[in-house]
């Protein structure tokens, strides 16, 4: 079992979430802004990083740690999107994997309901592929354990923060999949420490998580 | 040191990336064993030019010798009819009507051609030496059967194509430039060049390496075939990724100015970037992960005492095998296409037989590992077990 969890992108609506979540089912839990990963050095990101484990006595040489990324970038400019998934995808995962017996991450990124948020800039899809180009590199680090889960559909706002088109939006979608089993981003949190848990743990997947949607469409 | 030169621009090649020793004329499957023990090997080294940053075969064997027993045919390949469909439908929405005059170099058996008309395209020309590109017989469609060249082609009209189509070609023609600078002069100002080539990124990331043999010269980039179109005075103004060969790219060039260059371009050269294609590193852990699965492979194939038989009588298979070392242990090559049977693989002369030859006591390495979606199920039908050997060894039964 893995007991301790990094998210990154903790201010969105669904990293915030699953900070929560993971916190509800007793995980200890290390926030990386993304900020800090994109204005830090390695090195810095790194030792700020190993401090604050060694507070709760995590050494992550020793122990397996669970990644989960959460981020999103919102802007329209490609490059930044293109670098910012370079920085905080590859590179802080790949030097966190140095750090540790084996890193176990689960990308949620800029993977959240691109039919949900229909208006999205091209940045967005440009990023989302970068993910997947990634996470198909992380298979040659062998204690890395990485895998990416495409959530075309959720539910991804708390019933109070949701706005009345969106959930009308699940509402008809529900109906057409003819029950209520469309996930939640706490099932979304308990899957992703359930393929983090894995013994052995997958690497390079990349997994359709969305109630059934997806194969309902193809059938 | 010996200075190699760029078979594309004439440059000066830089050192070895990746290697494959002793490998044989991969779809040299002869009629004869004899003749199938006579093929010629020839290693294969990977170097990226100074210049051009294309990364390509260097000194690979004369073309009359890659093409002495050359059998491919497009038609064979089971996913290329699907594939050229679509594309025709692409084409269809690329150009303006559906009397631009399209040329396609590299037409093969005609197969794309086909389905163009089918499209309702009626001016059209296809130009390739190959035997099959003489039987072509498509209504609108005019056949040059030789090799795209100034003396095969000088005496078209210049600038009177709206759209050029190298579909799979531009990885084995050498004097690469030059042959850009032909297609830049045969195509109106605001036409459109469409070149589909196997992508070196997915090559390197996906590790698609079996695609490296003598008759692909080069590997390309969108960093390097950038670098190529600017000579020809051409520019990639947009990049689409279709799923052929393990993952390829279409590249649409136009002159430079006349179009607007999409966001893709960036995006696809960021991506490589990142890959490292174009640095060493990149290609030193893709052959670490290879020894990996060569070590895997050959304690399966040696340990079991059982029949191995390979499926899949492809160019390809011939170098998973030899990449891998495992010829010696493979009896027999299973294939679907009748046209193989009876045939003898390029010097290690395995037979080629029909897969009603598989028994259940075999264990079939499936060669043709890109399509395992289309032989497991036949497999599994006949409770043969099997092994899938890339991206990663699966091994079933």
């Amino acid at each position: 079992m893995v007991s301790t969890y990094i998210v990154v992108g903790s201010r969105g609506i669904v990293g915030n979430q699953v900070v929560k979540r993971l916190r509800d089912i007793g995980k200890l839990v290390f926030i990386k802004e993304t900020s800090e990963i994109l204005l830090s050095t390695e090195a810095d990101l790194m030792a700020s990083m190993l401090s604050s484990m060694a507070e709760y006595s995590v050494n992550p040489l020793e122990s397996s740690i669970g990644l989960i990324l959460a981020h999103r970038y919102r802007g329209n400019d490609i490059r930044c999107a293109l670098d910012n998934e370079r920085c905080i995808t590859r590179d802080f995962t790949w030097e966190l994997a140095k750090q540790c017996a084996s890193l176990r991450v689960v990308v949620l990124g800029s993977i959240t309901g691109s039919r949900v948020d229909r208006k999205l800039p091209e940045a967005y899809h440009y990023s989302k592929d970068l993910q997947k180009s990634i996470v198909r590199q992380s298979i040659r680090i062998n204690n890395l354990h990485m895998n990416l889960l495409e959530l075309n559909w959720f539910e991804k706002y708390p019933e109070a923060q949701a706005s009345d088109e969106y959930t009308q939006i699940m509402v008809n979608l529900k109906q057409q999949l003819g029950r209520d089993n469309l996930p939640t981003v706490n099932s979304i949190t308990d899957f992703a420490c359930a393929l983090i848990g894995l013994s052995p743990p997958p690497r390079g997947q990349s997994i359709v998580y969305d109630g059934g949607h997806s194969l309902f469409q193809s059938a | 040191m010996v200075t190699i030169k760029c078979l594309a621009c004439e440059g000066i090649l830089g050192d070895v990336l990746f290697s494959i020793p002793d490998l044989p004329l991969v779809d040299s499957f002869c009629i004869t064993r004899e003749d199938a023990l006579a093929v010629p090997r020839y290693s294969v080294d990977l170097r990226q030019c100074k210049s051009c940053s294309t990364i390509q075969i260097a000194s690979p064997p004369d073309t009359s010798v890659i093409y002495k027993n050359y059998i491919y045919d497009s038609s064979s390949s089971p996913d290329l009819s699907d594939h050229f469909s679509s594309y025709a439908q692409y084409i269809t929405a690329l150009v303006p009507s559906l009397n631009t005059k399209i040329l396609e170099i590299g037409a093969n058996d005609g197969l794309l051609l086909q389905k163009l008309s089918n499209e309702g395209f009626t001016d059209m020309m296809g130009i390739d030496p190959s035997p099959q590109t003489a039987g072509i017989a498509i209504p609108g469609v005019e056949i040059i059967n030789e090799f795209f060249n100034e003396t095969s082609v000088g005496h078209l009209k210049p600038k009177s194509f709206g759209l050029v189509i190298a579909n799979n070609c531009f990885s084995h023609i050498p004097n690469l430039s030059d042959v850009l600078t032909l297609c830049a002069s045969l195509l109106d100002e605001t036409g459109t060049i469409c070149v589909e080539v196997q992508s070196c990124l997915d090559l390197v990331e996906g590790v698609v390496f079996d695609y490296i043999y003598h008759e692909h010269y080069f590997y390309h980039s969108a960093q390097s075939f950038e670098k190529l179109a600017k000579i020809a005075d051409l520019e990639i103004y947009q990049i689409d990724h279709v799923p052929t060969k393990g993952g390829s790219y279409r590249f649409l060039l136009g002159h430079a100015g006349f179009h607007t260059i999409d966001s893709s371009v960036h995006y696809w050269k960021f991506r490589e970037e990142l890959a490292g294609i174009h640095r060493g590193e990149a290609w030193n852990l893709m052959t670490d992960y290879l020894s990996g699965i060569k070590n895997a492979l050959s304690k399966l194939v040696n340990g079991g005492g059982k029949s191995i038989v390979g499926y899949g009588s492809s160019a390809t298979g011939t170098v998973l095998m030899r990449y891998m070392d495992i010829e010696d242990s493979i009896n027999t090559i299973v294939d679907d296409n009748p046209k193989r049977h009876g045939l003898f693989a390029p010097h290690t002369a395995i037979p080629v037989k029909s897969p009603s030859m598989l028994e259940p006591t075999d264990i079939c390495l499936i060669l043709a590992w890109r399509h395992s979606n289309l032989i497991v199920p036949k497999l599994q039908r006949q409770s043969i077990p099997y092994v899938t050997p890339l991206p990663w060894i699966t091994i079933n039964g």
